[in-house]
C-alpha cells in the first residue's frame, strides 16, 4: 500500500476565550490518516470537533500537532509554500451562497483559481476550463455570465465544487456540502461528489452529521465525540456492528422514513448532554449507558477492534 | 360530505390561499390548501423550501405579514379565523392554538429569563398569579425533560444548550393546555440524539394527552417517528394526503415516491446512486402552469399540462387516501421509475 496522502499526528485546536466565556478544547488530540482516493467520513455531533479538524488542516483556526499532507506539515507551512498548496487542497462549505462573492458573475467565480494560479492563461482560455468545469458539474454555458442569487442552494453547491476542483486538487474536505439542501437536491449532490472523486482519484474528508448520507459517501467514517476519536472503522463494519456505545446511540437516534421501525423511545443515552462536561477519564462517560468505574479515572486509548480502531474501557472486557 | 366527519375536525383549511406582492407582480406562497386536523391525531406536513408549509402554519396563526393576501377559509371547531377580529385571534392564540418556532433562539427575547418568558402567556391568558404559574412552568419543563426546573427558570436563553431551548419552546406551547400544537420544524436544527430525544417528548405528550398536532418538517424520516397522516405540499397545493402507513409503504404521487427513494437511508441497501429526482423544486415566485411537478416527473404526460386536483386515490375503498396525479399510477410502477 502507496503512503498515505496526509497523516494527521495528535491534532490539537483550543479556542480562546473571550469575555467571561472560558477557554475551549475544541480538537483534543486526533490522529488518522487519509488514502490517495479514499473517502473519509467525520461524523459527530456539534462540538464533536469535526469542523475544528477541518479549519486546522487549512490554517483557518490555530493548532496544534502535525498534518503531513504530500510529505509537507500543512500546519507549519507559511507564505509561498502555503500558498501552493491551496492548489491541491481545497474545501467546499454548508452554505454555498455564503461562499460565493455576490458581486462576481460565475464565470469569473469558478475562472479565479486559474487567475491567480495559472497566469499564464489569457482570459479566453480561462473561460473556456471554467465552463468544461461548469459542464463537469452540470451547468452550461447559460449559466457563465450569471451572478451567484440567480440560483438555488443546489446550484450554488455545484458552483462552488466547480471552482474546488479548478485546479485539480488531490483532497477536497466537504464541510457538511449537503445540511442546508433541499432532500430532492441532496441525492444530486451526493451523486456528483461520488462520480467526481471516482474519476479524479481524489481524496475526500466528508464532514456530515448524517450518518446516512455519509455511508453513501464513503468507505471509512470516524465517530467523534467531545474532540476524541469514539472508533474508526470500514464503512461494512461500522453501520453493521458498531463497537462504541457512542456509535450505537448514534445509530439508534437516525431517523427511518418507515413507521414500522420508528423507534418507541428516547436514545439509550444518560442526561440530556445539556452538562458541563467533567475534566479526566473518557468524555463520553456521563452520557454513557455502560460507563463503569475505569471510565472516570483513564481515558481510553484507541485500540484496534475488528477492522477499526475504537476507544472505549468496555472492548477489553 | 359526511357531517360526523366534519364534527371530529379540530381545523379545517378550505382552499387557502396566500399571495404576496413581490417586486415583479404577486407571488403565490399558497395556492388552494384544504385539509383538517382531527381530533387527538398528528399530522404530518411534508415539503421542501418554498413549499409553502410554514405559511400553512403562519396563515392558521393569523401571522402572515401585513401585506399578504389571504383566501378561502380556516375554521376553528367551526369558527372561521380568517379575517377575525386581531381580538378574537388574540384569545385563541397561546390559549386554544400554540406555535412552536423552528428557531428557538431568535423566538425566546434574549434579555428575559426563562421564567418570565414561560410565564407570560398563562398569567394573561389564564389570569394565574405569578406563583401559580411559575409552578406549572416548572412541572412543565419536568415534562419535556429538563432536569433543574427551578436553576433552569432563573436562567438566560443563552445559557442554555439548543435542545433544551426547543424543549423549553415546547413546555412555553403548553402553558395554557391548548387543544392544538402547532410545529414548525422543531428537530430541524437539532442534533440527530437530541432530535430523537424531542420526539419522545411529543410521542409521550400525544400518548397522556391525546394533543392534537400539525407537525411541519422538509424530513420524512422524521415524520414516521410520529404522524398518523402526512400531508405532501409542492409549489403551494397538498400533492398527496394519505394515513401514514399507507403513504410510506406505498407512495401515489410520482414526488412522494421520488422523495422516499431518493432519501439516503439505513433501512434499504446500498445503492451505488442514490435515486436523484431530476431539476430543482420552483420559487414561490415562478409561475407554473398545470402540475407544477411534471418538469421533474419521469411520467409527464400531455395532460399534465392541466392542473390535477385532489382526489381520491382511486383503487382504494377506505377513501382517506388523496392524490393530485394524472396518473396515479399503481405503487409498483411508482418504485420502478425511481429506481
Amino acid at each position: 500500500m502507496s503512503a498515505p496522502l496526509l497523516e494527521v499526528r495528535d491534532l490539537q485546536v483550543r479556542y480562546a476565550g473571550t469575555g467571561r466565556a472560558p477557554a475551549r478544547t475544541a480538537v483534543a488530540g486526533v490522529s488518522f490518516d487519509l488514502a490517495v482516493g479514499e473517502s473519509l467520513g467525520l461524523v459527530g455531533e456539534s462540538g464533536s470537533g469535526k469542523s475544528s479538524i477541518a479549519r486546522a488542516l487549512l490554517q483557518l483556526v490555530p493548532a496544534q500537532g502535525v498534518a503531513l499532507f504530500a510529505g509537507l506539515d500543512l500546519l507549519a507551512l507559511r507564505g509561498a509554500a502555503l500558498r501552493a498548496t491551496r492548489e491541491r487542497l481545497q474545501i467546499i462549505f454548508q452554505d454555498p451562497l455564503a461562499a460565493l462573492d455576490p458581486r462576481l458573475r460565475i464565470g469569473d467565480i469558478v475562472g479565479e483559481p486559474l487567475r491567480e494560479f495559472r497566469p499564464q492563461l489569457d482570459a479566453t482560455e480561462r473561460r473556456r476550463q471554467s465552463l468544461r468545469m461548469l459542464e463537469r458539474v452540470g451547468l452550461d454555458a447559460s449559466h457563465l455570465d450569471r451572478y451567484p442569487h440567480e440560483f438555488s442552494g443546489g446550484q450554488a453547491q455545484r458552483i462552488a465544487i466547480a471552482r474546488a476542483l479548478m485546479l485539480g486538487p488531490q483532497l477536497l474536505i466537504c464541510d457538511e456540502p449537503v445540511a442546508s439542501l433541499d432532500v430532492s437536491i441532496t441525492a444530486q449532490i451526493v451523486n456528483l461528489l461520488r462520480d467526481l472523486q471516482r474519476e479524479l482519484a481524489l481524496s475526500l474528508l466528508f464532514i456530515a452529521h448524517d450518518l446516512a448520507t455519509v455511508r453513501q459517501v464513503c468507505t471509512r467514517v470516524m465517530v467523534l465525540y467531545g474532540g476524541r476519536i469514539m472508533e474508526i472503522a470500514p464503512r461494512e463494519q461500522l453501520y453493521a456492528a458498531p463497537r462504541h456505545p457512542y456509535t450505537r446511540a448514534l445509530l439508534a437516534a437516525v431517523p427511518v422514513p418507515d413507521p414500522g421501525l420508528a423507534p418507541s423511545g428516547a436514545p439509550n443515552l444518560r442526561g440530556a448532554g445539556d452538562g458541563r462536561p467533567e475534566p479526566g477519564g473518557c468524555v463520553f462517560r456521563q452520557r454513557c449507558p455502560q460507563a463503569f468505574a475505569p471510565c472516570k479515572d483513564e481515558v481510553p486509548p484507541l485500540r484496534p477492534s475488528g477492522a477499526g480502531l475504537c476507544a472505549c474501557h468496555l472492548r477489553e472486557l | 360530505m359526511s357531517t360526523e366527519r366534519e364534527d371530529q375536525a379540530l381545523l379545517s383549511v378550505h382552499d387557502l390561499a396566500v399571495s404576496y406582492h413581490g417586486r415583479h407582480g404577486a407571488v403565490a406562497a399558497l395556492r388552494g390548501v384544504s385539509l383538517e386536523l382531527r381530533a387527538r391525531e398528528c399530522l404530518g406536513v411534508v415539503g421542501e423550501s418554498g413549499c409553502g408549509k410554514t405559511q400553512l402554519l403562519h396563515a392558521v396563526m393569523g401571522l402572515c405579514s401585513g401585506g399578504a393576501q389571504l383566501q378561502g377559509s380556516v375554521r376553528y371547531r367551526g369558527r372561521e379565523l380568517l379575517g377575525a377580529p386581531p381580538a378574537t385571534l388574540a384569545a385563541l392564540r397561546g390559549r386554544r392554538l400554540a406555535l412552536v418556532f423552528q428557531d428557538p433562539l431568535s423566538a425566546l427575547n434574549p434579555y428575559l429569563r426563562i421564567g418570565t418568558q414561560l410565564c407570560e402567556g398563562a398569567r394573561r391568558q389564564l389570569g394565574l398569579t405569578r406563583r401559580d404559574a411559575g409552578r406549572r412552568a416548572s412541572a412543565l419543563l419536568d415534562t419535556v425533560q429538563i432536569e433543574q426546573p427551578a436553576l433552569r427558570l432563573r436562567q438566560y436563553p443563552h445559557e442554555l444548550s439548543g435542545g433544551m431551548r426547543q424543549r423549553v419552546m415546547i413546555a412555553m406551547a403548553l402553558m395554557c393546555d391548548p387543544e392544538v400544537l402547532l410545529l414548525d420544524e422543531p428537530t430541524t436544527a437539532l442534533d440527530v440524539t437530541v432530535q430523537a430525544q424531542v420526539l419522545a417528548v411529543l410521542r409521550e405528550l400525544r400518548a397522556r394527552t391525546g394533543m392534537a398536532m400539525i407537525f411541519v418538517t422538509h424530513d420524512l424520516s422524521v415524520l414516521a417517528a410520529i404522524a398518523d397522516r402526512v400531508a405532501v405540499m409542492y409549489a403551494g397545493r397538498v400533492v398527496e394526503l394519505a394515513p401514514a402507513a399507507q403513504l410510506y409503504a406505498a407512495p401515489r404521487h410520482p414526488y412522494t415516491a421520488g422523495l422516499l427513494h431518493s432519501m439516503p437511508r439505513l433501512d434499504a441497501p446500498l445503492y451505488e446512486r442514490l435515486p436523484a429526482i431530476p431539476g430543482q423544486p420552483p420559487r414561490p415566485g415562478d409561475d407554473t402552469v398545470g402540475c407544477a411537478f411534471a418538469p421533474r416527473c419521469p411520467l409527464v404526460h400531455a395532460r399534465c399540462a392541466l392542473m390535477p386536483a385532489l382526489r381520491a386515490a382511486n383503487d382504494l375503498a377506505v377513501g382517506d387516501a388523496w392524490v393530485a396525479c394524472h396518473v396515479d399510477g399503481p405503487p409498483q410502477r411508482l418504485r420502478e421509475i425511481w429506481t
